[in-house]
């Protein structure tokens, strides 16, 4: 039996702010570097001794690149806490956890993301490119307005080289930008008039529990197979 | 008729707890309710139990933990038994009932099934949960997972 991984001493290098409420933590850890597939997440603990469970978070940087990357949205007590880190701190980090990521690399994958929920996506889209992996990809990211895009150009950039699809949605913002697809929530007519169809095509949704169990529905009602639905919430 | 009026200390519960749930002003479904007073496939003590996978996931002393024993049939790939014990809370308790339910009903489910189970499945079959007890149907379905993958490299190191 597999069990549950030790807690190791992380200590944060750079910090980057994506947007007014999304920082990036950038970790180094002194021991052997971890080792982790892209889509999966990490227990976060403020405290070695504390017996909890801390908070989880996706991994935002690739199984490649040097540092441990996790972008944290402000939400609660835990991710304040978060925020306020300064280089030189401490955290300390259990996992790798999670199963969130395409197992087969044939299929025509679609990422469905709303907020901060694009973060497995982002690690997978960089792990896609640097090992040059030409899987069809289609990424539709929901956010609420323009300034709450995380990973905006990094995403563009990505998309040219790895040769995916991006569709952007904002919800709430009453100006009109270049590249933004659309003004409303993702819904399953939108991703058939992008896709054509929904045939033979797996779904990855991740963001908060009513985005996810709503798309979820849809897609079950579009007689998508419960198969190839795959969700990640985040809570 | 005369309207009956609803008692003060009601209303103003209802109106704290409406935010939270997902099924009215009380909390948890009367599915959630029946599989937490009267749990399935619990595992008091395993000493005795021979599973062909183990998963587990949290830590025991902070509460949260939770452990699946699975038996598989191994000629179908089916999940023939599944037994289960946590610290967790009610809606730990209920969500993994019912997904050790779910996972062994119609002949048990196929292994290739059950690796993908999802919380929100569970969630369904529940009859719904609050948002913020939706981790505890993660928990059971983690260690699920887990036993599953326990159970295919036990497999492959018997080989």
């Amino acid at each position: 039996m597999k069990k549950p991984a030790n807690k190791s001493k992380f200590v944060a290098t750079h910090i980057k702010k994506e947007t007014p409420d999304v920082v990036t933590i950038f970790l180094s850890s002194s021991g052997q570097k971890l080792t982790y597939k892209a889509g999966q997440y990490m227990a976060v603990h403020l405290d070695k001794n504390k017996d909890s469970h801390g908070k989880f978070y996706s991994i935002s940087s690739s199984p490649s690149e040097k540092e441990l990357a996790l972008t944290v949205k402000k939400i609660g007590q835990f991710s304040s806490a978060l925020h306020k880190l300064k280089i030189g701190d401490v955290v300390y980090l259990s996992g790798p956890y999670g199963w969130f990521y395409p197992e087969t690399k044939t299929e025509h994958v679609v990422f469905l993301a709303a907020g901060i929920g694009i973060t497995p996506f982002f690690s997978i889209l960089k792990d896609y490119v640097e090992h040059n992996i030409k899987q069809k990809m289609d990424i539709y990211y929901s956010n609420k307005t323009f300034q709450d895009i995380t990973f905006h150009d990094e995403i563009n950039k990505l998309a040219k080289v790895g040769l995916c699809q991006i569709h952007y949605h904002l919800t709430r913002d009453r100006l009109r930008y270049k590249l933004i697809n659309d003004y409303e929530r993702i819904s399953i007519s939108d991703i058939k008039k992008g896709l054509g169809h929904l045939k033979e095509k797996n779904f990855y949704i991740c963001g908060s529990i009513s985005f996810v169990s709503d798309l979820r529905k849809q897609l079950l009602s579009a007689k998508v197979s419960e198969d190839r639905i795959f969700t990640e919430s985040f809570f | 008729m005369k309207k009956s009026k609803q008692p003060k200390e009601k209303k103003q519960r209802s109106k704290i707890l409406a935010p939270l749930g997902d099924v009215g002003d009380w909390l948890y479904s009367n599915i959630v309710k029946k599989h937490f007073l009267s749990p399935q496939n619990f595992l008091v003590d395993d000493k005795k139990y021979k599973a062909d996978g183990i998963g587990m996931v949290g830590s025991p002393a902070c509460g949260d933990m939770m452990i699946v024993w699975i038996k598989v049939d191994k000629k179908s790939q089916r999940i023939k038994e599944c037994k289960w014990r946590t610290f967790g809370c009610a809606s730990a308790i209920a969500s993994t009932s019912i997904m050790s339910v779910m996972v062994t009903e119609k002949g048990g489910m196929e292994l290739s099934k059950a690796i993908h189970l999802k919380p929100e499945q569970i969630v369904d079959r529940l009859g719904g949960l609050p948002d913020r007890k939706f981790h505890c149907s993660v928990l059971g379905q983690d260690a699920l997972r887990n036993a599953v993958e326990d159970y295919l490299v036990n497999e492959k190191t018997s080989k």
